[in-house]
């Protein structure tokens, strides 16, 4: 009797294990373990950076394939995976999920959801990633859902609807746990929706809270809509936001203002559309908002990932918030009240002249789109995109994937018709040069451009730098790369064979590490081959 | 053109009804047997464009060209050949990627200074593929060369009326109008 108690107790204990036991704790403190990668941009402060360093410049030329895991669907692969004590957890195309044993790529367990087939993604079925927290993952998905999964088995725990996504609501976002909610954001802004942040309870997956980004009625900032424009206003929130957890603030960007490139039947400023939110995680109330791209025609998201760097600015010790933004400027706002400090290009913008004093653009009149078509730059897709950069607290350097591409906007008044594409416009690129891309390291404080790698594409891929002194990348031709962090020299790169859509993760198993990118269809896992 | 939402019932509609309004082929009133040693003689096409599996290999393949291609692209593709330099295929999953040229014209300068020119076959951040103009398959590392040369034209000449007069233009039509595939 007596074995049979201490034999179950061991069992017990086993299935105890805090292998996978994630606590917000652990999250907030996930510089403090970097084998693992425990949330979308590897910590609150969305800097991508790791502080690994067996893959260093000096090891990186031998870089070799450990394994591949083939997702086995198809269409753009933009997973950001975590990882937690030895077990990769990833989503893929279409709402698929897995989880791996991160040392040999071997699978432990897969998921796909069933979606309805009228769901509206404007891009791709895709999904970026998990949020963890405690034993569960979550997922937010195309059907307007958010799903909590058991991380042992993949079971679904719980399943609460967000939103009609017969209206064009969907979720591609990798949400973000804080505390114990799970916060992400609506993606639709080419159909019309109203955009919204919203925080779920982890445990039960009831809604705590929901800050709308289009202002009805009453609300501040409705005043900056005409007519009735406002309830079909856009202003999505489809990337991860950051978190700073001293001043009990998130930081969640938001996206453009539908229809987006026909702005006569919404003038004003479109509040909150292309915005930095400061939002209190416990209640969803506005701290304080700064719009880059007020009455946005040109599709310019300000969705891109919030890095939060604390430095002396002007003498003065600041707490900062550092954004490259889609619309071709590097701001840097001060995150405590949301005060503009400065904004520079860092490639070719026509749409504005310049950023103002108060960090207003001063827009050039003659890039608004036209029945017959403007040319502006940056184009649609922007200077840069989603797909992540990386900060390197080391080399204080800022790595940014960006695009040269510019497009001839065309924008005319549509009628709005509920679930169907609704921008206004085509937006086609400039015929006459062929756009390229680069991979650029910016003094994020001041612009200055440090160095360029040059792609031959635009990319799709983001950054990832790591104590070891060099920024792992990757191209839309399928090229993953390492560059010296401080040079931008190639060290080594491989062909995958397939577009690169995200941005690579790093991490340890058995004091080995190991850098993870998708493309295609594959998750790829390089470490260092013995000399 | 504004974006649209239609069903996919009605997208089809508007497609049957564009395709109504297409006029059918007017007889072309070249000779046929002319247009054809025009072709593979004194025109010179057959040495860049394949018919049947004769001819070369640096232009397209022309063996359906009857039946793919209307004549007044056909004009356009002998008198301005680098008017409609068609873009690669087009990825539905790569919204943002840039679609490659086909038939681009590409030279690439080597380390000491040879120019070498081809029709572009692909390319990316290190390296270059090119068929040459000797019809041989080239390929580079960017690290190892000098430069690479984007020109946006085609290869092909453009047959001027000095070339190809308007009669010997419309016996070559009526030989590759006569070009289905059969």
């Amino acid at each position: 009797m007596k074995k049979t108690v201490l034999v179950l107790g061991l069992f017990l204990g086993a299935c105890a294990s805090a292998q996978s036991q994630v606590s917000y704790e652990r999250v907030l403190g996930a510089a403090h373990e970097p084998q693992n990668w425990l949330t979308y941009s590897g910590g609150y402060s969305g800097w991508r950076y790791s502080a690994l360093n067996e893959i260093n410049t000096s090891s990186a030329s031998r870089l070799t394939m450990q394994w591949a895991f083939q997702v086995a669907d198809l269409g753009q692969f933009e997973t950001t995976p975590i990882v937690v004590d030895g077990v990769l957890y990833g989503t893929g195309q279409n709402n698929r999920a897995f989880a791996l044993d991160a040392r040999t790529g071997r699978a432990i367990w897969r998921y796909q959801r069933n979606l309805p087939d009228k769901i509206l993604p404007c891009c791709g079925m895709v999904n970026r990633g998990f949020a963890i927290l405690g034993d569960r993952l979550f997922m937010a998905t195309l059907d307007a859902h958010v799903i909590a999964l058991d991380t042992k088995t993949g079971n679904l725990l719980w399943d609460v609807t967000a939103a009609d996504y017969r209206l064009g609501y969907t979720f591609t976002v990798a949400p973000l746990a804080v505390k114990n909610e799970i916060i992400l954001g609506a993606s639709g802004g080419e159909y019309g929706i109203r955009g919204f942040v919203d925080a779920y309870d982890a445990a039960t997956g009831r809604r705590v809270w929901r800050f709308g980004t289009v202002p009805g009625p009453g609300e501040a900032g409705h005043e900056t809509w005409t007519g009735d424009s406002w309830k079909t206003g856009g202003a999505p929130a489809w990337l991860t936001g950051s978190y700073d957890p001293e001043l009990n603030l998130i930081y969640w960007p938001t996206g453009n203002p539908s229809p987006v490139n026909y702005g006569g039947d919404r003038n004003g400023d479109n509040l909150y559309s292309d915005c930095m939110l400061a939002l209190d995680p416990d209640t969803g109330s506005l701290k304080w908002y700064f719009q880059f791209t007020p009455h946005d025609v040109h599709d310019y998201d300000s969705t891109e990932i919030p890095v939060l760097i604390d430095a002396d600015w002007d003498g003065q010790p600041r707490k900062l918030l550092i954004q490259a933004n889609r619309n071709g400027f590097l701001y840097v706002l001060d995150r405590t009240n949301g005060k503009f400090l400065s904004a520079k290009a860092f490639g070719k913008v026509t749409w504005a002249k310049s950023i103002g004093p108060t960090g207003r653009p001063i827009e050039d009149p003659a890039a608004v789109p036209t029945a017959s078509g403007t040319e502006v730059c940056p184009g649609a897709i922007g200077l840069t995109n989603w797909f992540s950069p990386s900060y390197d607290p080391v080399t204080k350097l800022l790595y940014v994937a960006t695009s040269n591409e510019c497009d001839i906007f065309t924008g005319e008044k549509q009628q709005y018709r509920a679930g169907h594409d609704f921008v206004g416009s085509v937006e086609v690129p400039d015929p006459i040069r062929t756009p390229s891309g680069s991979l650029k390291a910016l003094d994020p404080f001041t612009g200055a451009e440090k160095w360029e790698f040059k792609y031959f594409n635009s990319p799709n891929g983001g950054a990832l730098s790591t104590a070891g002194g060099v920024v792992f990348a990757g191209d839309s031709d399928g090229n993953f790369i390492t560059l010296d962090a401080q040079t931008g020299r190639d060290i080594w790169h491989v062909q995958l064979g397939a577009a690169i859509y995200s941005a690579a993760v790093t991490y340890q198993v058995n004091g080995k590490q190991y850098v993870v990118i998708p493309a295609g269809s594959a998750l790829f896992a390089f470490a260092v081959s013995e000399p | 053109m504004p974006a649209n939402g239609f069903e996919d019932s009605e997208v089809w509609a508007i497609i049957a009804y564009l395709r109504s309004l297409t006029p059918p082929k007017q007889a072309v009133s070249g000779d046929r047997v002319k247009g054809e040693k025009i072709f593979s003689g004194s025109g010179g096409c057959s040495q860049c464009h394949m018919v049947k599996g004769h001819g070369g290999l640096l232009g397209p393949d022309l063996s359906r060209v009857g039946a793919s291609r209307s004549d007044s692209y056909l004009i356009d593709s002998i008198r301005e050949p680098s008017k409609d330099l068609s873009d690669g295929l087009f990825d539905p999953n790569n919204h943002t990627g840039v679609l490659p040229l086909i038939y681009d014209t590409v030279t690439v300068v080597t380390a000491d200074g040879r120019r070498i020119t081809g029709v572009a076959k692909n390319e990316d951040t290190f390296s270059v593929q090119l068929l040459d103009t000797g019809q041989d398959l080239q390929f580079f590392l960017k690290k190892d060369i000098k430069e690479v040369i984007h020109e946006r034209k085609s290869l092909m000449p453009p047959y001027s009326e000095q070339m190809l007069s308007a009669v010997a233009l419309q016996d070559l039509l009526a030989y590759l109008e006569s070009l289905r595939g059969d």
